[in-house]
Parts: C-alpha cells; sequence; structure tokens
C-alpha cells in the first residue's frame, strides 16, 4: 500500500509596503498557478511570516522561486500537527549561570548555549487591531506603496497592555524542539525573580523575558502571533464563543510549532537544488503567452489617493430634508420655549377636530404608497453590469471603493460615505440636533466584477448599516474635542469594501470623448488656415486645390486622425469616469444607496414598511371619523 | 353617525385599493418600456460595432492582401445588416457579422505585422469590449422581459395585465448552430 504524500505549506516572509515587483508578480501568479491576486496582496503585504499557498512540493515549488526572484523569504514545510503543548510555568530559579524554569511535570534548564525561541502574543487580540488600525491609517494618508507596520518595541508595548502570554521553545542540537514552557502572567510563584520581582503580573513576565535573553546567548523574539496569516492561528475574540481564550491558546501552540518548524530551515534558494537559473518575470509572461505589464498595472492602486474635492454648495435633496427637519425641530422647540400651556392648547385643539388624526393618516397613507412604489420600482428594475451600463435608470450591485482619500471624521475610518450629527443635551434632558454634516459632494465607485462606474451620492437616500455612537469622550477631526457629557456624536459610515445596492440614473460625465466627426471637422479647418500645409497637397502647383487634391487632403486627414485616435486611446477617460450615477432630474423616480447583502433584502424591508403604514392609515381615518362624530355632535 | 364611519374606513379602504391597482398598471407599464430600451440599448452598441468596422477593415487591408475573401466576407455582412428589416432579419445578419468577425480575428493570427499594429490591436480591443457589451446587454435583455413575465403571471398582477392586455415577451434565443460542440479534429493539428 503506497503512502499518501504529504501536505506540503508554502510560508513566506511577508514585506512591509507594495511595489512594483510585487504588483507584476500578484497576476502572474494568478495565472501561472491559479493564485488569488486579493489575498496574494493580503498576504504577502505586512508583517510576519504568511501561508501563500499549500498543495504538493513541486507545485510549491514553482511559486516559491518566483517568490525569491523578488527577494522575498519563503519556505515549503510539510503540514504536521505540534508535537506537544509547552508546559505551564509554576516558578523558577536561576544559578550558577542557568535559568532554571518549573513546571507541574519537570524543570527545564535554560543555559548559554541553548538557542531559545520566545513568542510573545497578546491573546486579546488589541495588538493587533491597533497594527491593522496603524497601517489602514498609513493607507490612508500615504498611500499603499508607503505603508509601513508597527515597529518591535511599538508592537512589545502594545502586547503587553492586552492579554500577552509568552511562550518559550528550546532547540536542541539537531535543531530540533526539545522542551517548551507556556508563561502566563500571574499564574506563576514570582519569588525567584528574587530583588527584580515586582507587584505586577505583566511586570514580571517582561523580568522573565529579561532573565531568558540574558542567560541564554541565541535567543529569538517572535511577535507575530495574530498578525501572521498562518493555517490555524487565527485570534478569536470574545464575541465568538465561550471559548475564544482557549481557543486562542490552541492557536497560539500552532504558531510556535510552525515557527520553530521554520527556524532550523533555510529559506527557500533555487540555487540549492540544482536548478537551471531561474525564468525572469518576462521570460513568464511570454510563457503565458501575455505581454509585460507596464508599470504601473492596469488596476493596481494608485500611490494615494486624491484628496476629497471641497462642498460645492449644490447638494441634492438631503440637505433640503435637513432643513425640513431643523424646521420641524425649530419650531417644536420654540412652542415647547413658549410654554406647555400653548402646545398642550394646540394638541388639544388639534384632537378635538380630528386634525391631528387626520393629519397622522395622510402621512402613514403618502408613507405606504411611497414604499410600495419604491419596492416596485427595485423589483421590476433588472440589475446591470459596471461594463456595460446604458444610459437611464439602473440598478447595480457591487463593493464600495474610495475615489477619494475619504476619512470618516469621528472612527478615523477610511469611507466612502459619512453622516455625523452632533447631538447637546437641553435643559429638560432632551438631545437636541445642533450639527449635521455628511460627504455626500465627494463621489465614489462601485465596483462588480465587469468593472467600476463613478457614483455621484448628492441627493440620495442613503442608508448604512454601520453606525457608532458615543457620549463625550472622543475627539474628532470635525467637531475638535468633545469633552463634555452634555454632548454626543453619532456617525454612520459606508466603509470601504462594503456592499452595495444603487438605484439611479446612469448619465455620461464631463469627461467624455470628442466625437471623431469634430476632430476631422477641426483638423480639416485647420488645414484650411494654414498655406503652407495646403501647399503640401497641390499636386500640380498650380496654387489652388482642386476637387481631386482636396478629396485627396480629406481623406490623408482623416486617416491621420483616426490613427491618432486609435493610438491615444489608452489615454481617453475609462468607462469609470465616463459613467456617473447620479440623482435622477425626476424628483419622483428613486435615487437609493443601501448597504446590504441583497436586494431581497431591501424589497423586504420596504415590505415590512409599507403593510404597519396602511394599518396606520386604516387606523388613523377611524379614529378621526369617531373624533369628528363627538366635535360635531350639537 | 356609525355609518359615516363606516363610510369613511370604507372609502379609504377603496382609496387604498384603488392606489394599490394604478401602482400595478404603472409597475407593468414601467416593465413593459425596460424591455423596449433594453432592446434598443442593445441596438446603440451594435451601431457602435457597425461604425468601428470600417476602420478595421482600412487597417486590415493594408496587410492582408492575400485574405481579400475574408475582408469581403466582413463588408457584406455589414452590407446586410443595414439592409435587414424586420427583428428576425436583423438578428440574423447580426450573428453573421460575429461570425465574420471571429473568423477576421482567427486569419489574424497568421499576419504578426498586423497583430503588432498599434491601431488593430486598439480597434481589436474596443470591438471585443462592444462584443462583451452586447453579451450583457443581451442578458440585460432576459432579465426585463423575464421580470415582465413573471410579473403578468403573478398574483394579484395577472388580473391588472389580463384586463390590459399585457402579453408575454420572447426572450433572446441564441441561434441553434452556436449551441451546437465546437468539433476538434487532432489529427490535423
Amino acid at each position: 500500500m503506497t503512502q499518501p504524500s504529504p501536505t506540503y505549506l508554502l510560508i513566506a516572509q511577508s514585506i512591509p509596503s507594495d511595489n512594483e515587483k510585487l504588483a507584476q508578480l500578484r497576476p502572474l501568479l494568478a495565472r501561472k498557478y491559479q493564485l488569488d491576486t486579493f489575498l496574494l496582496q493580503q498576504r504577502l503585504i505586512g508583517r510576519g511570516p504568511s501561508l501563500i499557498a499549500e498543495g504538493s512540493q513541486e507545485r510549491l515549488e514553482g511559486i516559491a522561486a518566483l517568490l525569491t526572484e523578488q527577494d522575498i523569504r519563503c519556505w515549503i514545510i510539510a503540514s504536521r500537527p505540534p508535537r506537544f503543548v509547552p508546559l505551564r510555568l509554576r516558578g523558577l530559579r536561576t544559578g550558577n549561570g542557568q535559568l532554571s524554569l518549573l513546571t507541574d511535570e519537570r524543570g527545564i534548564t535554560l543555559a548559554p548555549e541553548h538557542r531559545v525561541m520566545a513568542i510573545l502574543a497578546d491573546l486579546s487580540g488589541d495588538a493587533a487591531e491597533k497594527n491593522l488600525k496603524y497601517l489602514m491609517a498609513q493607507r490612508v494618508y500615504n498611500g499603499v506603496r508607503e505603508v509601513s507596520p508597527l515597529s518591535d518595541d511599538e508592537l512589545t508595548r502594545a502586547i503587553l497592555r492586552g492579554k500577552p502570554v509568552l511562550d518559550l521553545y528550546r532547540f536542541n542540537d539537531l535543531g530540533r524542539v526539545d522542551a517548551g514552557v507556556r508563561i502566563l502572567p500571574g499564574r506563576f510563584d514570582p519569588s525567584g525573580l528574587g530583588e527584580h520581582a515586582t507587584l505586577s503580573a505583566v511586570g514580571n513576565l517582561k523580568i522573565i523575558l529579561e532573565q531568558v535573553r540574558s542567560h541564554v546567548q541565541d535567543l529569538r523574539l517572535v511577535l507575530d502571533f495574530g498578525l501572521a496569516n498562518l493555517p490555524g492561528c487565527r485570534l478569536k475574540t470574545a464575541d465568538e464563543g465561550l471559548h475564544w481564550q482557549r481557543d486562542n491558546l490552541a492557536a497560539l501552540t500552532r504558531f510556535g510549532w510552525l515557527m520553530a518548524e521554520l527556524a532550523p530551515c533555510d529559506a527557500y534558494n533555487s540555487e540549492k537544488s540544482g536548478d537551471a537559473p531561474l525564468p525572469s518575470l518576462e521570460a513568464l509572461f511570454q510563457e503565458i503567452g501575455d505581454d509585460v505589464p507596464v508599470s504601473p498595472l492596469p488596476g493596481s492602486a494608485p500611490a494615494s489617493l486624491p484628496a476629497p474635492p471641497p462642498e460645492d454648495g449644490r447638494s441634492g435633496s438631503t440637505k433640503p430634508r435637513l432643513t425640513l427637519g431643523f424646521a420641524v425641530a425649530t419650531g417644536f422647540g420654540l412652542l415647547t420655549t413658549i410654554g406647555n400651556d400653548l402646545l398642550a392648547a394646540a394638541l388639544k385643539f388639534g384632537l378635538r377636530t380630528a386634525i391631528l388624526p387626520m393629519l397622522l393618516s395622510g402621512a402613514c397613507l403618502w408613507g405606504g404608497f411611497h414604499f410600495l412604489r419604491l419596492k416596485r420600482h427595485i423589483e421590476n428594475t433588472p440589475t446591470s453590469k459596471a461594463r456595460s451600463l446604458a444610459m437611464g435608470l439602473v440598478e447595480l450591485q457591487g463593493r464600495a471603493v474610495r475615489k477619494y482619500a475619504l476619512v470618516s471624521p469621528v472612527s478615523h475610518l477610511p469611507c466612502v460615505f459619512y453622516r455625523v450629527r452632533k447631538y447637546r443635551r437641553d435643559s429638560k434632558n432632551n438631545w437636541r440636533l445642533t450639527h449635521s454634516t455628511d460627504s455626500s459632494h465627494v463621489p465614489f465607485y462601485l465596483e462588480d466584477e465587469t468593472g467600476k462606474v463613478t457614483i455621484d451620492p448628492r441627493g440620495a437616500s442613503i442608508s448604512t448599516r454601520e453606525r457608532q455612537e458615543s457620549y463625550g469622550d472622543r475627539s474628532s477631526s470635525l467637531f475638535g474635542s468633545i469633552g463634555s457629557s452634555d454632548e454626543k456624536w453619532v456617525e454612520e459610515v459606508v466603509s470601504e469594501g462594503a456592499r452595495l445596492f444603487i438605484l439611479g440614473q446612469a448619465g455620461a460625465s464631463h469627461m467624455t470623448r470628442i466625437p471623431l466627426r469634430e476632430t476631422v471637422t477641426k483638423a480639416l479647418q485647420d488645414l484650411k488656415r494654414n498655406p503652407d500645409a495646403l501647399r503640401h497637397y497641390d499636386r500640380n502647383g498650380d496654387g489652388r486645390l482642386c476637387e481631386t487634391e482636396w478629396e485627396h487632403a480629406r481623406s490623408s486627414i482623416e486617416q491621420h486622425v483616426l490613427q491618432q485616435s486609435l493610438a491615444n486611446q489608452h489615454m481617453q477617460p475609462i468607462q469609470s469616469d465616463r459613467v456617473v450615477i447620479k440623482r435622477p432630474r425626476r424628483r419622483s423616480i428613486p435615487f437609493v444607496i443601501a448597504q446590504t447583502e441583497t436586494e431581497l433584502h431591501l424589497v423586504r424591508n420596504y415590505s415590512l414598511l409599507t403593510l404597519p403604514l396602511f394599518a396606520g392609515a386604516l387606523a388613523g381615518v377611524t379614529w378621526t371619523l369617531m373624533t369628528l362624530k363627538n366635535y360635531l355632535q350639537p | 353617525m356609525a355609518f359615516i364611519i363606516f363610510l369613511g374606513v370604507l372609502a379609504l379602504i377603496l382609496a387604498i385599493f384603488v392606489g394599490y391597482i394604478i401602482t400595478i398598471y404603472n409597475g407593468l407599464v414601467s416593465l413593459r418600456n425596460n424591455i423596449d430600451r433594453a432592446w434598443s440599448n442593445i441596438d446603440v452598441l451594435l451601431k457602435q460595432r457597425f461604425d468601428e468596422l470600417p476602420k478595421l477593415i482600412k487597417v486590415c487591408e493594408g496587410y492582408m492582401q492575400h485574405e481579400q475573401k475574408t475582408l469581403e466576407a466582413v463588408i457584406k455582412a455589414r452590407s446586410m445588416v443595414q439592409s435587414a428589416r424586420g427583428t428576425q432579419q436583423k438578428l440574423e445578419a447580426q450573428n453573421m457579422l460575429s461570425d465574420t468577425l471571429k473568423s477576421l480575428f482567427m486569419v489574424v493570427e497568421r499576419y504578426p505585422d498586423l497583430k503588432a499594429d498599434t491601431v488593430f490591436r486598439n480597434l481589436g480591443n474596443r470591438i471585443s469590449e462592444i462584443e462583451d457589451q452586447i453579451a450583457d446587454r443581451r442578458e440585460f435583455f432576459n432579465d426585463a422581459a423575464n421580470l415582465y413575465n413573471i410579473r403578468i403571471e403573478q398574483f394579484p398582477d395577472i388580473l391588472i395585465a389580463r384586463a390590459f392586455n399585457f402579453v408575454r415577451r420572447s426572450l433572446w434565443k441564441i441561434d441553434p448552430a452556436h449551441r451546437q460542440d465546437v468539433e476538434v479534429n487532432f489529427q490535423h493539428m
């Protein structure tokens, strides 16, 4: 019986930021080895080692050769489960130049001749999150080419502020792990630290790490747990079940053994295998049948996004709606200011004469039909593709992509749209809106599987799913510091990458190309004004162009303009900038931008709104008539 | 007075009912027009492809002196599109033009100089871009027709559809010749 061939893992050391070589390599790997370019970008850029692919050794060697050519360190290792879980530290002793770590089962000695790997990890995930936020902020402000992860010192500080754990692995002379210890802060007797011991559990952990550093000559400190994309090493958070901490410790063990496997291996080097010299990228592109892409590659992210355009004051219906809201709020505020008696009297009059129930019934009826029409519009419009959008009312689904470097003012997240409202508590303990703003003047892209298209969100009814609320303990770039507990802000964000549904009017943008006929006419007009050029077509030299000569000149100019237009085609605006989806001219046609996974979900929401509104209208009219009956009775 | 209340509630129910009927009717009208619009939008792209062809032929003529038959086939198919009358005839002419274009691009493989020509490459890209868009818009047309066909057979829309004579619309059907498997003879390769 033949044994099944083992699965191999190709692990590569991530690089801090994107570069042109990597941008060329990704599509090549995608075509030659069917690797996902997006995943490759995620895994190759960042911090720590990442799993690139798994499978047979031959296939992985091909990928590794290409990675090595681009100066990316990588390893091919067999996939094996951990041999043992590190023993829990209970106490420690120092003496004779050695550090003895005491566990329930045995003592483990660390001496200067030992090689040790220390893994300092944060089980809470805060350090990983901090690194992610740091990378995102850098990406927002510096672009993808200028990103660098947190330094070791910063990361160590972040880990120690979370839920730190220290794993120590000792290697024997053959480079294999022969012992492992897990140190949890506060779960061991620190008396062995002597005068160095502190009252802080985390402080004692730090001191152990320093002691290990002083007792062994070859110590390798690894801080990448939670940041590295390795199989079975994903960090769980508290909302992922009761046993998230136990699962994180298991993931840490797997991470430790994977790092231990990488430690004694040399990075993959094709020269060792005695293979022929590595083919160049150009040769490989030719082998696949493609041209060498000109950098930057089409579709690769630009170095940095432009700053959002300033607000032009031409906002659509959002502002009137807000103005109406303000007017109602002001009216209500005025009534409350004038006095409760007047408000109570107005309400009483409205109820007694059935005006209020009638208004309520009318509003419910209007609302019911509004949502019914909206639902029908969405149901009746087929979904278009970005590549082949026709002008007119269109429906699109895809992911939001930023066109400008827009960042939400409070949570500092890269986003395509934000809406922020600031409230202040009044003397009666009610929240009153004091400031409101949004980014509806900033266009963005919607990307589906065929391409992307510009969205101008002015005047759209935008529903978001990400909402944050805070009471005066955060600072924002928009409002400055919100220090008082009598203030709060509410921020709604459509973050980059969110799945969006859009129903709106597709129209040509200002960047549409000039028709060829116009260019030819202009070229002919220029020719007529230029006697030298005209002389070029005067074949018989009589000083004037006859009909045949003019036809020849015309044909030659047409040919020239055509060739020039085709040669410059790459400079013309691409589909994403040629077509823009905006508010329809007719107000009765909706413009909806909704953050939702499916159209069905949105339609169901509108159905759920329609029925209670119609029921409310019926109840309202019954109430009105009953009130009228009482009012009209003598 | 109770009678007035009853009448009032009845009037509102009637208003909601009439409003609902109007919404359904308007929806069906908009769906029917969507189909016509989707059909016309395909025509827009077919016209664009039609306009690009003389440029392509002009560029090819310079290189393909020995492929006059292929070029003539494209020119003939183009003129057939121009003279076609009626939906069925137009469809057939467009399919024929697509086929001759495919043959042209296959023949181009024999002319490396032409393949390397920037103008030809740009034109080729432009035409294949239009072809992709045509395929998308055919799909869109079928979606629009399908939505309409489903709607007129669903309750309560079927009542309005029957009353106002909304009839089924046919989907875009592919030429049966294009459904056949491609025969590959490895002995001649």
